[in-house]
């Protein structure tokens, strides 16, 4: 199994550092294996919005830049993280600019999707959704912002399941692992016994 | 909040003059400007061009009493680009707050025919306000932009002209200092034609498009997957 972890957070970021190592850590220990992308250090322009990667590539982007290597992963995993700062509550600059890349991940034409209308699937399968979002101060209303926007991202990637959480200040080691262990285990990936 | 006297309109579409963002800020200055503002536009993609681009984008924003974001819906929220705009805006506005109180209100659109779908970036936007320590003016949110698909609203279909009234009845508010009511979003949000039909208008848009570039054999193709059979669903 596979997964990729899209970070949109400095390397240095503490709070994202633990959240690698503890995402690392219990896939290991389940016998995935995890690519991360740190984004600020990729070369990613600015989607366009010229529609080419529907009509002209159908599939994949024109920019010849490293903006492909996010669509790739993440078809090609059962788990997608996002793992960013809270911009008021959504994604920040770079983990945004890797998602606005990979509409090409889905078809043009159109479907329901939990009620509500999306676009079809390209792909068979698309990864699990985990968001991560790091504060650095509790933020009630971003952080419920932030769980909206994954459920939503959820349903626009055709994600079997999706779950968020929110790391605010500086927790330690522990706390982020048990954060992370509860997501997991809200994913399915996780089975509740082996956090025993 | 008192009446504003010039405004300053930030268009989010990388598309420029030619997108949907851009003929419905047309509209939104004209009516601004009749109710006596002084009106100015940017492109968030330029803002990025040059660091003098930059600079002036804030400078430009202390000296206005009211904003007005339009932008397009991308994967359920603003655009990188404007994404950046408002965390460097935010950053600027810090300590300034108290000093330069000013009114900000956003026009969502998207290409899907829900207006619900741009819920989560209006959060983001009155979010920002928040934290930037701007007046939060409300937002109005249209679903199927894709109708009118840059075109100016006035070759637009007629269902169009509830759209312009709704940017009339904000700009007026707006003017006055005051959010945009209610009534402007229930002109927006009404459908500008039955969704079945525009979601098969879209998907022959799509087909056609695809057609123009010789690639309709390729609408499937599936180019990441390691497993991948070319052209095969």
């Amino acid at each position: 199994m596979q997964a990729v972890i899209l970070n949109g957070a400095d390397k240095k970021n503490p709070s994202a550092a633990g959240a690698v190592r503890a995402l690392k850590s219990r896939l290991d220990g389940l016998g995935w294996s995890l690519e991360v992308l740190n984004l600020t250090q990729m070369e990613i322009a600015p989607c366009t919005g010229c529609f080419a990667c529907w009509t002209k590539t159908p599939g994949r982007c024109i920019i010849p830049d490293q903006g492909d290597l996010a669509a790739k992963a993440l078809v090609n995993s059962q788990l997608a993280v996002f793992l960013t700062p809270l911009s008021f509550g959504g994604y920040n600059f770079h983990l945004k600019k890797a998602l606005d890349r990979i509409i090409c991940v889905v078809s043009p034409f159109f479907t329901r999707v939990r009620g509500e209308i999306h676009h079809q699937k390209r792909y068979e399968c698309y990864p699990k959704l985990l968001g991560i979002g790091l504060c650095d101060a509790p933020d009630k209303e971003a952080q419920n912002l932030f769980a909206a926007l994954v459920e939503a991202n959820a349903k626009n990637l055709h994600a079997p399941k999706e779950a968020a959480i929110t790391l605010v200040g500086r927790p330690s080691s522990k706390a982020i692992a048990g954060l992370v262990d509860d997501a997991l285990q809200k994913l399915s990936i996780c089975p509740a016994e082996t956090l025993l | 909040m008192t009446a504003p006297k010039n405004a300053l309109i930030l268009i989010g579409s990388p598309r420029l003059k030619k997108s949907t963002s851009a003929r419905l800020a047309a509209v939104l200055e004209e009516h601004l400007e009749k109710q006596g503002l002084k009106v100015a536009r940017l492109y968030s993609r330029k803002v990025f061009a040059s660091p003098q681009n930059t600079k002036e984008l804030l400078a430009q924003i202390d000296t206005s009493d009211l904003l007005v974001l339009i932008s397009p819906l991308y994967v359920d929220s603003l655009p990188a680009p404007v994404t950046r705009l408002l965390e460097i805006v935010a950053e600027n506005r810090r300590g300034k707050e108290a000093s330069s109180p000013k009114l900000f209100a956003a026009i969502i659109n998207c290409g899907l025919p829900d207006s619900r779908q741009n819920t989560c970036a209006l959060n983001i936007c009155r979010i920002f306000a928040r934290h930037s320590g701007l007046v939060w003016a409300g937002g109005l949110s249209l679903a199927s932009g894709e109708i009118i698909g840059g075109r100016p609203l006035s070759q637009a279909q007629p269902g169009v002209r509830r759209i312009k009234k709704a940017l009339e009845v904000a700009a007026v508010f707006l003017a006055k200092g005051q959010s945009i009511p209610n009534r402007a979003q229930q002109l927006m949000e009404k459908p500008l034609a039955p969704w079945p039909i525009y979601l098969w208008m879209g998907s022959i848009w799509f087909y056609r498009a695809a057609r123009r570039n010789k690639a309709t054999s390729k609408m499937h193709d599936r180019p990441y997957d390691k497993r991948a059979v070319p052209g095969k669903r």
